[in-house]
């Protein structure tokens, strides 16, 4: 495995992050999938999120379309030991479940689950 | 002998009054408890009801407008607090069954996507009404 990324999403991407698609709104999930969370698995690093400045929540459109699409297409087992997040705040630790409800949901709807 | 059953019934009455006491109120306490427990059931799901007739509302009073990102992440903001959104984890798990729990979990996802094509005027009449319906399927549901 290459480096560790200890990534700023506040700082890094948006404070507001968007809805699922780019048609839809700036900084959406699809865009964080192509531009952070692609390139990981292409180049096998591990990446460490930090939520803790966003101002809003991560949507529930936003996790699936980022995460969910990542999961389904490179298997839960790589996903899970290359995207991780900071947890040791509520911030991180409730965005982090919530993200991992929308990969199950994602999984399931692919019969990979 | 009279004396000895006498004192026999003492002695049992002694031991056994406190064990029937304590269950007797540890029953009534468990009556009290339940019955807290059924309105507490009572007014979340109440609350969740209004929640989804004012998300409802909310969106089919949406203009027909240009929405700048700020506008959207408010938007976004209020239909994700109407629809409990990360929130009230202890009160879905407990008083939402299985099936609701993940209707509602969809139905926000839904929801995102359903706004998000308003807010660029997508199909907006269209999608008002797909809204309505999914969240008035959802609401009798409850």
């Amino acid at each position: 495995m290459g480096d560790v990324i200890y990534y700023n999403f506040a700082e890094q991407f948006s404070k507001n992050p968007g809805l699922r698609f780019r048609k839809l709104s700036d900084f959406s999930g699809e865009q964080f999938r192509e531009e952070v969370l692609e390139p990981c698995f292409q180049n096998n690093t591990k990446i460490i999120i930090n939520v803790d400045g966003v101002e809003s929540s991560l949507g529930a459109s936003f996790l699936s379309e980022a995460f969910g699409d990542v999961a389904v297409k490179y298997t839960k087992a790589k996903f899970d030991e290359l995207i991780s997040f900071k947890i040791d705040t509520p911030k991180g630790k409730v965005n982090y479940e919530e993200m991992l409800e929308r990969v199950d949901e994602a999984l399931k709807r692919q019969g990979k689950l | 002998m009279a004396a000895e059953e006498s004192k026999a019934f003492s002695d049992y009455a002694a031991i056994w009054s406190p064990i029937v006491l304590s269950l007797g109120s540890l029953f009534v306490s468990w009556l009290a408890f339940n019955k807290a427990g059924q309105s507490s059931k009572e007014i979340f799901i109440n609350s969740l009801r209004d929640k989804v007739k004012n998300t409802k509302h909310f969106i089919l009073n949406l203009e027909n407008k240009t929405y700048s990102q700020d506008d959207k992440m408010s938007i976004l903001e209020t239909i994700q607090d109407f629809l409990l959104y990360q929130g009230y984890k202890d009160e879905k798990e407990k008083f939402l069954n299985a099936y609701i729990k993940t209707d509602l979990s969809n139905l926000q996802e839904e929801l995102e996507d359903i706004v998000g094509y308003i807010l660029i005027q997508d199909d907006v009449s269209n999608n008002k009404l797909i809204a309505k319906s999914k969240l008035n399927i959802f609401f009798n549901q409850l």
